[in-house]
């Protein structure tokens, strides 16, 4: 499984239509963890109607969709907080495109490309470069049911909020339905068909009777995609009964859990799983997580505070403290936001529960988890819910927390800057290859001894390998960087050159004549001592250095501005600003100044990384190699291979917290060396990652591009990061015909060479190479295009860059259209290469370039300027 | 409007042409316009030099246009949010006896009409389903007219008043992403009642009628709520009426032009970056924690804006009033090749850092062509108040990499020079470099 969660994670965002279900009780609610008897989860019973044709009692094949009229459960809106949070939001954004037709939570993945690229129809792996054998963190699943399985809607009256409640009260009937079931709180599946095809049963739940109908829906047959999200229900609900806590996604240990006294930190192991299909079989993917909580509550924070007799009101210090973290209460695992306290409130304040009676907030602890509120006097932490967009007519009832029963979660910004907790974190979180074996190797052994594990697998007859799935891998030859006549190979272990790229000229110089430096009176050191390093590397880069002009400011927005406008003229080429914090408002002002009042391109950096006299010299070199990228120059160049090609990177950002605009930068190559760069940035929605102007970008882009090559481009290849599984069809139904056509028209011919590769960098899928008995990271240029891709797929993943420590993250590339025909060999090689070309950073990256350098665009637009950037600047790196 | 000429492309000649066979086929086309969905697929037909007769016929069209442009700016002035309003010509303007031309007196009347600029800030939007949906924290309003420029401004902070349970992690996110001023405790936050009353007497309206009172039709609701609000829990009846400033541009666009002008001229009129910075823009304590968002600095751009853009068209003289003219003064008298040094900092320096003496040489004989005396006279122009100053620091350079050869003359040259470096200091540095 393949960052699918994150995913997912973004699909909800705007999928979701329902909103979270209101915490039971009119006014309060602690912990959301009383059944609610409010509104129906969305769609769940509405889109019920009476009198729909019923599907014949016969079994029928299962992809002929049985039941027209509704929907197999998990289609709907469904709100369990669980499991198939993700499964269902990513339907939901499928279902939102209004392609109802298709059944199955896997739909995204039905989106076959590789069919029409007729040129990999046969095979897409490549040969160039050494075997190595490689492992990975997938499990093969040796066995799974052969037979048919039936499908069954499930629906109570009253309606039953509570996930695992529902579960209870079905099991109920476990003499009528079996042992072997899988239920997800709306369908369920089961290996026998029932008599009745509408079976109504009646559970009893506080002495309530609760009406359960079970009805058919379809049956499956153990080839379709949906059996898999049962076999991961399936998963889930062993991990529970190996008293593992579902905590977000993934499921932790809370026994296994390491404090670290001296900071009062409690980390709780975790995984990760997901069951999918890949080329050959179906693996079971596992990863270690790991959950950091504070060994402190709300309650601890509140005393403190309390206790220290301070100048100011208390209150106001507490909700200083206190607003914005996010809790964890351990007694139901949940995560909520602070986001006011009551103080008007005590445990001792009643709130409505689910069946109507009122009840103290500490009674109900008591009675519902065994649970004593000790201090009756503490206010109430009050958290409301997300506010969305999309849902913003609906009041969410805010839900009250006792402080005492709230861990904090997070690292405080104390805590984050003091590197011993760091270091001791980064210890035990950051698993090196070797140690990542062994705990997934140690889960994996829990699973096969575990009793009810093995029970609940032995009934649907799955059964999982208990060694890592190995394979053949290539490793591709390390690239030749040239810089200027110098020519050197990338170190084959840690993917970089930058000793080899000090030694010389650059490949292009641009001379530093009109320049300025603006400091601060405090910075002054820095600053001349900066200027003293500068003079001292320019001349073996080759760079013409005249002496900047020094400048010196005040420490406000203003001042910085004042003096570029009197100094900066149009002859300028670089303002090096040295600033004496990491204000983002100081950066972002000078920043939107030099980008779109008065374009020229800046370097800021920051006094205290001018401190330390023995890094000097590297920091210096740096920033001089940066100062000649952003000036148009360029520090080396690879060969692509490829001739009269344009590359282009896109790639999104999402202000997430603020809700501003959405922000899509377009980066393409202006010459075939790929050492200048066009960029334009797009301005869309909120939220919104399909990019829709990209017909002008285009355009310009072709523009630049004739004016430095005699020829259009023969050819143009897009890397497009930011899109998820989900919106591959949406990327391929609207932002290639409109890349494609609008090629078409500036081109003027019928058959543009386009090809789309889209890059995903968040997977969870890890390779590693067994060297002395151990697993290590597999090396910088390991491509992998067999076993863990797909089969609809044209994709590959490669390692390009190399870790210091923990283990590596290899990118997912999966070329979505191409009409340039490239060949595996050409498209690995090609996309290797580019992540060799990324001006910031003497090594490789994990991403093709135009893909990095787009990211930093739009991330630069839209964390400070948040206008477009001057059009002055497009062809100039300034966001680098 | 209804009055705006279309222009006439090479489509339109077409369509023109084409009307009686539509009409021959028997449908109901009395206009061009009727006309343009059924030809679109002919006009995709046609080959390029086919095109252009049609083209052709255009360029011809806009030529005679072009011609007889000057009548048609005689017309009668059309009616625009200024005029509606009926603000346009307030009483105490004097028109000039001098009235060569109608719309000369128009101009008049224009120039010397009195705007309102006004913008409230609040701790964030609230969801729509809350009673409250504004916090209102920080009002600004100017005084404006385009002969005059801002003529007064009003600023005043607000207390919020209670912030609605549940929503201050809210209302500090929001407040932090922008104005940054303090949810709760904020000393010059002002009663609600009493602002209103301030902002009042500020407007000072004659009897019966409002002046104009505009903001940007992106705040419009919210300022128009937070006016709501404020009168009611100050049982002050309001009855100004708040227009867009995007509408005033337009009206005085029209005004003068007699013509609409396009939208997205008028939004990047007034999405204007550059004054974000001057001086004197920004209320006090936004200036003095160096805070970009502040309610009176909308205003007052806005207001310059307009005098960048409009008052330019109809020929007035900038002045301090209308532009932050200091700030370019500043600008362009400064003697470019200032550089500013301390030298009493430069001797702490060289005592921290031996690493000095290896300088650059090649560079020398450039920087010592810098002449000196130039830096008072930039100093004065800067405003920068630095009791410390008075050596550039291509003289410091110059005589550092001089100094290797001949260190006590330096130094003692240095130490001459500098009073305020303490005699300790001064000592220490002695004895560092001999």
């Amino acid at each position: 499984m393949s960052g699918r969660a994150r995913t997912r994670a973004r699909g909800r965002a705007r999928g979701r239509a329902s909103p979270q279900p209101a915490a039971p009780g009119a006014s309060a609610a602690p912990g959301a963890a009383a059944p609610g008897a409010s509104a129906a989860p969305g769609g769940a019973t509405t889109t019920r109607q009476p009198g729909q044709i019923l599907p014949r009692p016969q079994p029928l094949p299962a992809e002929s969709q049985v039941v027209e009229p509704r929907q197999p459960r998990g289609a709907e809106g469904t709100s369990q907080p669980s499991a198939e949070l993700q499964l269902s939001a990513g339907l939901q954004a499928a279902s939102l495109r209004g392609n109802r037709g298709f059944s199955g939570v896997f739909r995204d993945l039905v989106v076959n490309t590789r069919q029409n690229l007729e040129h990999v129809r046969k095979s897409k792996t490549g040969s160039k470069g050494t075997a190595v054998r490689l492992f990975a963190n997938h499990f093969r699943v040796t066995s799974r049911p052969q037979w048919v399985t039936y499908q069954y809607n499930v629906d109570y009256k009253p309606d039953i909020e509570d996930g695992s409640l529902r579960a209870d009260l079905l099991k109920q009937h476990e003499s009528l339905l079996g042992k072997c079931r899988i239920f997800d709180g709306n369908s369920l599946l089961l290996p026998r068909v029932l008599r009745k095809r509408k079976t109504e049963v009646v559970s009893k739940y506080k002495e309530q009777p609760v009406k359960i109908t079970i009805e058919f829906s379809r049956e499956l047959m153990p080839t379709s995609p949906d059996c898999l999200r049962y076999y991961n229900i399936l998963f889930r609900k062993i991990l529970k009964s190996m008293e593992l806590k579902q905590i977000g996604r993934n499921y932790y240990n809370k026994c296994g859990a390491t404090q670290f006294l001296d900071h009062s930190l409690e980390v709780w192991p975790g995984y990760f799983t997901s069951i999918l299909e890949y080329e050959n079989s179906i693996t079971l993917c596992a990863d270690v997580s790991h959950k950091l909580l504070r060994m402190e509550t709300a309650y601890d924070v509140i005393m403190r505070i309390v206790d220290t007799p301070r100048e100011g009101d208390v209150k106001q210090r507490v909700s200083k403290a206190l607003v914005g973290l996010i809790v964890l209460t351990k007694h139901n695992n949940r995560t909520y936001r602070v986001d006011a306290i009551n103080w008007e409130e005590t445990p001792k304040a009643t709130f409505k529960k689910s069946d109507g009676n009122r009840i103290t907030f500490v009674d109900y602890y008591r009675q519902q988890y065994d649970t004593q509120v000790t201090d009756l006097t503490q206010p109430l932490l009050i958290s409301k819910g997300k506010w969305k967009k999309s849902q913003q007519d609906t009041p969410n009832e805010p839900v009250l927390l006792v402080p005492e029963l709230c861990s904090l979660t997070g690292l405080t910004d104390a805590m984050r800057q003091d590197y011993r907790v760091m270091r001791d974190l980064a210890l035990h979180m950051r698993l090196d290859p070797d140690k990542r074996q062994h705990e997934l190797q140690k889960f994996m052994n829990t699973v096969q001894r575990d009793k009810t594990a093995q029970e609940e697998l032995r009934l649907w007859d799955l059964k999982f390998d208990t060694n890592f799935l190995s394979f053949s891998g290539r490793l591709l030859k390390e690239v030749r960087i040239c810089q200027g006549r110098r020519v050197f190979n990338s170190h084959p272990l840690f993917a970089e050159w930058s000793k080899e790229t000090r030694k010389g000229p650059l490949l292009k110089v641009k001379s530093l004549d009109d320049w300025l430096m603006l400091y601060t009176k405090r910075n002054y050191g820095a600053a001349v001592s900066l200027m003293q390093c500068l003079r001292k590397v320019t001349p073996t880069m080759g760079i013409a250095m005249r002496d900047a002009k020094m400048l010196e400011v005040n420490d406000t927005v203003k001042s910085y501005i004042n003096v570029l406008e009197k100094h900066a003229s149009s002859k300028t080429q670089m303002v090096v600003c040295v600033l004496s914090s990491d204000r983002k408002e100081m950066y972002d002002g000078i920043k939107k100044f030099l980008c779109v009042n008065y374009p020229i391109p800046s370097q800021c950096v920051v006094a205290r990384t001018l401190d330390k006299p023995q890094t000097l010299m590297t920091i210096a070199t740096k920033i001089a190699q940066q100062m000649n990228c952003k000036m148009g120059g360029a520090l080396w160049k690879v060969e692509t291979g490829l001739r009269n090609t344009m590359f282009i990177g896109i790639d999104c950002f999402h202000d997430i917290v603020n809700r501003r605009k959405s922000i899509a930068g377009f980066v393409s190559s202006v010459n075939d060396e790929l050492t200048q760069w066009f960029s334009q940035c797009i301005f869309q929605e909120s939220g919104q990652e399909l990019v829709n102007g990209l017909r002008d970008c285009l355009q310009a882009a072709l523009k630049l591009w004739r004016e430095h090559n005699p020829f259009m481009p023969r050819s143009v290849i897009v890397y497009r990061d930011g899109v998820g599984d989900g919106q591959l069809e949406a990327l391929i139904k609207y932002e290639i015909p409109q890349i494609s056509s609008c090629l078409e028209s500036i081109l003027q011919t019928n058959d543009v060479k386009l090809a789309v590769i889209v890059v995903k960098k968040r997977i969870n899928t890890r390779f590693f190479v067994e060297s002395e008995g151990k697993l290590r990271n597999p090396r910088p240029g390991t491509v992998v295009d067999v076993e863990l891709t797909r089969k609809e797929w044209y994709d590959f993943f490669i390692v390009s860059q190399s870790v210091k420590d923990g283990t590596v993250t290899p990118t997912h590339y999966n070329v979505i259209h191409d009409t340039v025909r490239l060949s595996p060999d050409t498209v690995q090689g090609l996309t290797y290469r580019l992540c060799h070309m990324y001006y910031n950073l003497p090594g490789v990256i994990r991403v093709p370039a135009p893909c990095h350098y787009a990211h930093k665009l739009a991330y630069l637009v839209g964390q400070s300027i948040h206008q477009e950037p001057h059009h002055s600047l497009t062809n100039r790196l300034f966001y680098l | 409007m209804p009055n705006r000429k279309a222009s006439r492309n090479a489509y339109y000649f077409f369509v023109q042409e084409k009307i009686p066979e539509l009409r021959g086929r028997g449908l109901p086309v009395a206009r061009v316009a009727d006309a343009i969905p059924y030809c679109s697929a002919d006009w995709a037909l046609l080959r390029e030099e086919e095109k252009e007769k049609y083209a052709e016929m255009a360029r011809e069209w806009r030529a005679a246009q072009g011609k007889d442009a000057r009548p048609s700016e005689k017309q009668k002035p059309v009616s625009t949010p200024l005029r509606r309003s009926g603000m346009l010509v307030p009483k105490q303007s004097v028109s000039p006896p001098d009235m060569a031309s109608l719309s000369l007196k128009s101009d008049q009347a224009l120039l010397g009409g009195i705007f309102y600029f006004l913008n409230i800030f609040s701790h964030g939007e609230l969801p729509p389903h809350c009673e409250q949906r504004f916090l209102p924290c920080e009002i600004g309003c100017v005084k404006y007219s385009l002969q005059e420029g801002i003529i007064a401004d009003f600023h005043s902070f607000i207390n919020p008043g209670e912030i609605p349970r549940g929503f201050r992690f809210h209302c500090q996110t929001a407040s932090d992403s922008s104005h940054k001023i303090p949810i709760s405790n904020f000393e010059p936050g002002r009663d609600q009642a009493v602002v209103l009353q301030n902002l009042y007497r500020f407007i000072h309206p004659s009897p019966g009628s409002w002046p104009p009172i505009y903001c940007k039709s992106d705040d419009r609701a919210k300022v128009n709520w937070c006016l709501k609000h404020m009168a009611k829990a100050s049982e002050i009846r309001q009855d100004l009426e708040l227009l867009t400033v995007e509408d005033l541009v337009v009206g005085i666009y029209q005004q003068k032009f007699l013509k609409e002008p396009s939208k997205t001229w008028v939004r990047s009129l007034l999405d204007v970056a550059m004054w974000d910075y001057s001086s004197n823009t920004r209320c006090k304590w936004h200036e003095e924690n160096d805070i970009l968002f502040c309610a009176l600095a909308v205003c007052k751009k806005i207001a310059y804006c307009i005098s960048n853009s409009l008052a330019t068209l109809f020929g007035i003289q900038l002045t301090v009033a209308h532009v932050p003219l200091q700030d370019y003064e500043a600008r362009n008298s400064v003697t470019p090749k200032m550089v500013v040094l301390d030298a009493g900092r430069y001797q702490k320096l060289r005592v921290e850092s031996p690493g000095f003496s290896h300088f650059n040489s090649s560079n020398q004989k450039q920087r010592s062509n810098t002449p000196t005396g130039d830096y008072p006279s930039g100093m004065k122009i800067s405003g920068q108040n630095s009791s410390v100053r008075g050596r550039g620091i291509t003289r410091f350079l110059e005589s550092l990499s001089s100094s290797s050869s001949s260190i006590h003359q330096f130094s003692s040259c240095e130490t001459s020079l500098s009073p305020y470096v303490s005699q300790k200091s001064g000592c220490k540095s002695f004895s560092s470099l001999s």
